[in-house]
């Protein structure tokens, strides 16, 4: 069920549909999560937001009118838990990121979660091996050596160049126009001057 | 001659330390360029982001399956479901800008229950209405099978309580009942 969009999982689990209510944990699981471990939360208080971001959704589902804005919903109510959570455990936010209140979070909270998650999608759509390149060539940090990439991918050194920028392009695809916009037009246009 | 603006290849190459000097000069010197490596810079970082997010435990998501479950099961008799908690919703109907915000919560059923709860001095008070306003004449509050406190409702439903301890209970409202309600 890995390919079914938010609207169908929703509403399969409106109707009861336990495997579409474990593709949508599993599918927003490390966004949730990621909100109350970026706030400085430990493991066991962020696994406590996620289960009452879990318990907000299901009591929810009628009320989602647009699917679309699912990813939104969720960092909202997650950050509303997550505030609540430090809060209680006197937590202080860390200096990068703004803090919480009672109310709803700054736009720019939600946006920095909502990349992310479309980051994240997007790579899960893209074949393993593409992925596994990309992680390791950019996403990995400290990021290995050419060398030590070809060897873990199992490939010649010389492929990685061709097939990293096939991958590119695939996870650009993907990304467009939500969050890319015009990257690719920009190279196809001669330069200035 | 000069370069061809640099492509996503070439901009996330620049980003992760692996691009090549002629164009590493002409991003600098191109407003296009410059504009399109903030953009791949802001997918590489939530990339970077993505991938440090944790997994969930097989606790946690065990925990969610069971919340699935227990709310599409039909709830036992005499048990009121929670249908608000201002808490969990995203955009809360009441904003308050006090550090501890009142909590507002909807139990319907048989009943409706609505119940706003404030930290108060030496715990948590409670102020609720029924509807309909003349379905039980007192409400109770209990814990581990003891009454912890009872109050009387007025002509309008309405009841108050005070200072109740910052535990789990169990409301009872005539045959009606709320169970596992944290009072923190």
């Amino acid at each position: 069920m890995a390919q079914l969009d938010d609207a169908v999982l929703l509403s399969a689990c409106e109707k009861g549909d336990e495997s579409a209510w474990r593709t949508l944990v599993e599918r927003y699981a490390p966004l949730i999560l990621s909100i109350p471990r970026r706030y400085g939360l430990k493991a066991a208080q962020a696994d406590d937001v996620f289960g009452e971001t879990c318990l907000a959704l299901v009591r929810s589902l009628k009320s989602i009118r647009d699917p679309k804005s699912l990813p939104q919903w969720l960092i909202r109510t997650t950050t509303r838990a997550t505030w609540e959570a430090a809060r209680k455990a006197g937590k202080t936010p860390p200096a990068d990121l703004p803090p919480l209140t009672g109310a709803a979070p700054p736009d720019e909270v939600v946006a920095l979660f909502e990349e992310e998650q479309l980051v994240r999608e997007a790579l899960g759509e893209i074949s393993g091996r593409c992925r596994k390149l990309l992680e390791l060539l950019y996403f990995t940090v400290p990021e290995p050596s050419y060398d030590r990439i070809a060897e873990l991918m199992e490939m010649p050194r010389g492929s990685l160049g061709p097939t990293r920028r096939r991958c590119l392009d695939r996870l650009r695809a993907l990304l467009e126009p939500r969050l890319v916009g015009d990257v690719s037009s920009a190279a196809e246009r001669p330069p200035r001057g | 001659m000069g370069l061809r603006h640099a492509d996503f290849t070439q901009l996330f190459d620049h980003l992760s330390g692996r691009g090549r000097r002629p164009v590493a000069n002409h991003i600098e010197s191109c407003p296009a360029c410059t504009e399109n490596l903030e953009k791949a810079r802001l997918i590489l970082e939530a990339g970077r982001r993505a991938m440090k997010a944790p997994k969930p435990s097989k606790r946690a998501v065990g925990r969610a399956m069971r919340l699935f479950r227990g709310f599409h099961r039909p709830p036992r008799p005499g048990f009121l479901r929670l249908v608000l908690d201002s808490f969990l919703q995203p955009a809360p109907a009441v904003r308050s800008t006090a550090a501890d915000p009142p909590r507002f919560l909807r139990f319907d059923g048989q009943i409706t229950v609505e119940l706003q709860l404030t930290a108060g001095s030496r715990g948590v008070d409670m102020h609720g209405q029924l509807t309909p306003s003349d379905c039980a004449r007192e409400v109770e509050v209990r814990a581990a099978d003891r009454v912890l406190r009872r109050a009387r409702v007025g002509s309008e439903g309405h009841f108050e309580m005070t200072n109740l301890p910052r535990r789990e209970v169990e409301i009872r409202i005539g045959e009606a009942r709320i169970g596992g309600l944290h009072l923190a």
